[in-house]
Parts: C-alpha cells; sequence; structure tokens
C-alpha cells in the first residue's frame, strides 16, 4: 500500500462546485487530472440542464417525441430512473419543472442572484414512471411538460465513473471527490483516505474555507453528503434549496441540516443521503436496514450515527 | 306391440347424409382445437418473452457493473425487483468466482455484446467494504490536508 506522504492532489472548478482528484503516486496526477476533467466535460455535455448544447436540453425540449442519446446519457438517466425506484420516488429525476418555477433555471451561481418573488409556484413532480429510456438504441421519451434534472444521480456517476478510469489507466490508488460527492477506486494510502465530514454551519465564506465536524478515513466505495443549506437560495423573502419534496414540488423540510452516507458506490451513497433527507426521522431506521453507515446531524447540531459510522 | 320408431337414417340415401355431417361436424371441432391451441400458445409466448428480454438486461448490467457491491448475502431492506435485483445476485458470480475458462468465454462474449447494445443500470444502495473508521491521530506526523464531504461549495 502507497504511504500517505506520497500522495498528490489537484482542485479545480467544475459542474458548478469543485473538482478534486487525489492519488497515491504523484507520477500520476496530470494523467488523472486529464481523465477526470474528460469524464466531467463529457457529463456536462450529456446531463446539463441549462446548456442548449447538451444531450438533456433536448429530451426536455422534445415535446414528447422519442430522442435518440448517446450511452452516457442512457446510463446517466437509468441511474436516476434507479435512483427513484430504489427510494419508492423520494429522489425523483422529473423535479425539473419544481426547480425552474423555484428559480433555479440557470448556472446556480446565476440563479442565487436573482431574489425577486417566484412567479408561479412549484408543481408536484411528472412522475418518473413516464418517462420512457429505451437502452437497446438508445433513445428516451419524456411526455410533454415533464422536465428531467439529472443533478442529483449524474455528478455521483461521474466520480464513480472517473474514479475507476483513473484507476484502470494509472494502476494507482485514487480519490475523486466532486463537491462533496466522493469515490475511491485502487490501493488506499495506509491509513486510509481521509475525508473531512463538514456541517454547513462551520462554513466560513470570507475564507472560504470549511472546518469539518469529523475526520474519517475511508478504504473503499464511496461517500456522499446531502444537505437543504448547500445550494440555497431566496425569492420574494422566502428560503429554498434544491432537494425537492416530488409529492409538493417545494423543496423539502427536514430535520436534518447535513447527512453523509458511506456506500459501495458513489451513487448508492448519493441516493441515500438525499433521500435520508427526505425522509427525516424514518431515514435512521432505513439507513440501518440497509447497513449503510451515516452520519445524521440535525438542525441544532444534534449528531446520530448509524450502521458503524464512528462516533464524533 | 307399438311399432318400430322410424330414424331419417334409415330412409334410402340417408345414411350418406348422416356420414357427411358427422365428418362436418368432426372436421368443426378440429378446426376448434387447433384454434384454441394457437390462442394458447399466442399466449404463453406473450408472457414468457418479455420476461426472458428482461433476464437478458439485468444479466448484461450486472457483467458491466465495474465496482463489486460487496452485498451481505441477507441484507435487509427494500425488496427491489428488476434491475437492483439482478445485480445483486450476479455481482459475485461475475466479480469473486473464478469460472473455468470454458464456462466463462460465452459469458464474455454475452456480456461484450450487451454491454455494446445496453448501457449499464448499476444503482443499488449496497454498504462499502469496509465502513469509515475515525482518523488516526495526527500529533506524531504531520498528516496531508483531508478532502471535505460537504455541500457549502455547492455540492450535492
Amino acid at each position: 500500500m502507497p504511504s500517505t506522504t506520497t500522495m498528490a492532489a489537484r482542485t479545480f472548478p467544475a459542474l458548478g462546485t469543485f473538482a478534486t482528484v487525489l492519488v497515491a503516486e504523484p507520477g500520476a496526477l496530470a494523467l488523472a487530472h486529464d481523465l477526470l476533467a474528460a469524464e466531467l466535460d463529457a457529463i456536462d455535455l450529456a446531463c446539463s440542464r441549462f446548456r442548449p448544447d447538451s444531450e438533456l436540453w433536448r429530451v426536455n425540449h422534445a415535446r414528447g417525441q422519442r430522442v435518440p442519446v448517446s450511452p452516457l446519457f442512457a446510463q446517466a438517466l437509468a441511474v436516476a430512473l434507479d435512483a427513484a425506484e430504489l427510494t419508492d420516488g423520494d429522489v425523483d429525476p422529473t423535479c425539473g419543472q419544481s426547480l425552474v418555477r423555484l428559480g433555479y433555471d440557470r448556472d446556480f451561481a446565476q440563479a442565487r442572484r436573482h431574489t425577486g418573488p417566484l412567479r408561479r409556484p412549484p408543481m408536484p413532480a411528472g412522475g418518473w414512471r413516464r418517462v420512457r429510456l429505451d437502452p437497446s438504441q438508445p433513445a428516451v421519451r419524456v411526455p410533454p411538460g415533464i422536465l428531467l434534472d439529472l443533478g442529483a444521480t449524474a455528478k455521483a456517476l461521474a466520480a464513480d465513473r472517473a474514479a475507476a478510469a483513473i484507476e484502470a489507466a494509472t494502476g494507482r490508488g485514487v480519490l475523486v471527490n466532486l463537491g462533496g460527492d466522493i469515490r475511491v477506486a485502487g490501493d488506499p494510502p495506509d491509513d486510509g483516505w481521509r475525508v473531512g465530514i463538514a456541517d454547513d454551519v462551520d462554513f466560513d465564506a470570507s475564507t472560504a474555507r470549511i472546518e469539518p465536524g469529523q475526520v474519517v478515513t475511508i478504504h473503499d466505495g464511496g461517500l456522499a453528503t446531502s444537505s437543504p443549506l448547500g445550494r440555497a437560495w431566496r425569492r420574494g423573502g422566502t428560503d429554498l434549496h434544491h432537494i425537492i419534496d416530488p409529492s409538493t414540488g417545494w423543496p423539502a423540510t427536514s430535520c436534518w441540516r447535513t447527512v453523509s452516507v458511506a456506500a459501495a458506490s458513489c451513487v448508492g451513497a448519493n441516493i441515500a443521503s438525499t433521500a435520508a433527507i427526505l425522509r427525516g426521522e424514518r431515514a435512521i431506521g432505513w439507513l440501518d436496514g440497509l447497513r449503510l453507515p451515516a452520519r445524521l446531524v440535525r438542525h441544532d447540531g444534534t449528531v446520530v450515527v448509524v450502521a458503524g459510522w464512528p462516533a464524533g | 306391440m307399438r311399432d318400430r320408431p322410424e330414424f331419417p337414417e334409415e330412409q334410402p340415401g340417408a345414411a350418406r347424409a348422416a356420414g357427411l355431417r358427422r365428418l362436418s361436424r368432426l372436421t368443426w371441432r378440429a378446426a376448434q382445437l387447433s384454434a384454441v391451441t394457437a390462442v394458447g400458445f399466442a399466449t404463453l409466448f406473450a408472457r414468457t418473452a418479455p420476461a426472458q428480454t428482461v433476464a437478458g438486461d439485468s444479466t448484461a448490467a450486472a457483467a458491466k457493473t465495474s465496482p463489486p457491491a460487496a452485498t451481505p448475502p441477507s441484507s435487509p431492506g427494500k425488496a427491489h425487483p428488476g434491475r437492483a435485483r439482478a445485480t445483486v445476485s450476479a455481482s459475485p458470480q461475475a466479480t469473486a468466482r473464478p469460472a473455468p475458462q470454458a464456462a466463462a468465454q460465452p459469458t464474455a462474449k454475452a456480456s461484450q455484446t450487451a454491454a455494446a447494445a445496453a448501457p449499464s443500470k448499476s444503482a443499488t444502495l449496497a454498504p462499502p467494504s469496509t465502513a469509515p473508521a475515525p482518523a488516526p491521530s495526527t500529533s506524531s506526523a504531520p498528516a496531508p490536508t483531508p478532502t471535505v464531504s460537504s455541500t457549502s461549495h455547492g455540492g450535492g
């Protein structure tokens, strides 16, 4: 196993957040960076809701017509539909219309600058079961009026894919972190990969520093953190965020301010952490039943850990 | 003594007509039986064909799953039909248990063909092989700055 002293890292902006790649062999950093950047370019071109040249844009504006898509887009949509199925519809990719009506209709950095009142109330999710994905062609048909938003799972999928590609190309251990969605692959450092688990109230906007509430080590799989405080904005005096309750179309009201989950993949961790925000107190038993190690933080700072997540 | 009742067949030419009627009825029943059998086969085929298609997709998805899911044998939680269940059940075969060469070749060919035709559908809620552990003390040696899982920078 490589020593922690030989690690190298690079961070750069991507997907409206940041991307970090850590490799256990400094000589592999340049290649790792290039592979990660290529993966992010590909996932952005496929799944961006804001780019008129993206596949998602074409699908969302096809007015119910069948649209041929790339294998990457088909995979991203399949993962999103799996997420809905695994969570009984709590993590629903058809919440795009709600996000648009809530003002999240452009890149987040631009969207949060608009603070005027909402023109129309949000609407419930269009229904993920109505989306038709033909994986054999592949092609997609979305009923008129439904807008897909793959942001919840596409970023995690990119972390999974990039980590696997980097490990395959370099033969070295790697950690990919996309805005808090983490995936590791290959041989970890001696003591594992050190990951800080941050509560967003600790974020110092003046210095852009994050003080992690806890530092853990992971050796395999993925880790993701979800929070209603992350992508939050204000319209007409109302505080809004990006985790949508599909049944109402409004941002979810949760007893948790932050949920971090470890899973076999980053996609799995992301799905579980997002669903946990939506499920509130029920999330404790649900995560424990799935044996997914998790750390849940209430708004008053009380921490609950389940399924072997270390206390602290 | 009562007269014997008269039967049409006993009249001249009636036997031939009766035989033709019996042959006609027999032909009609044979046609009915054939139709019922055809409908039965069609129904059976319609029910069986989709199941075979789904099984093929699931196998392909499982074969293309890159990270081993490390799912415990008695994973609790919601039973998930279709894609995820197939992935969970097939992962140990694809990743952990080495197959004999003769058996492995067709499987590899099948997975390559399916992978080209269908993208992976492998989202599962499987736990990691090892749970996160407390970070070791860093008092004796400098430790690298940890990367952070948070949504503060606009992430998930």
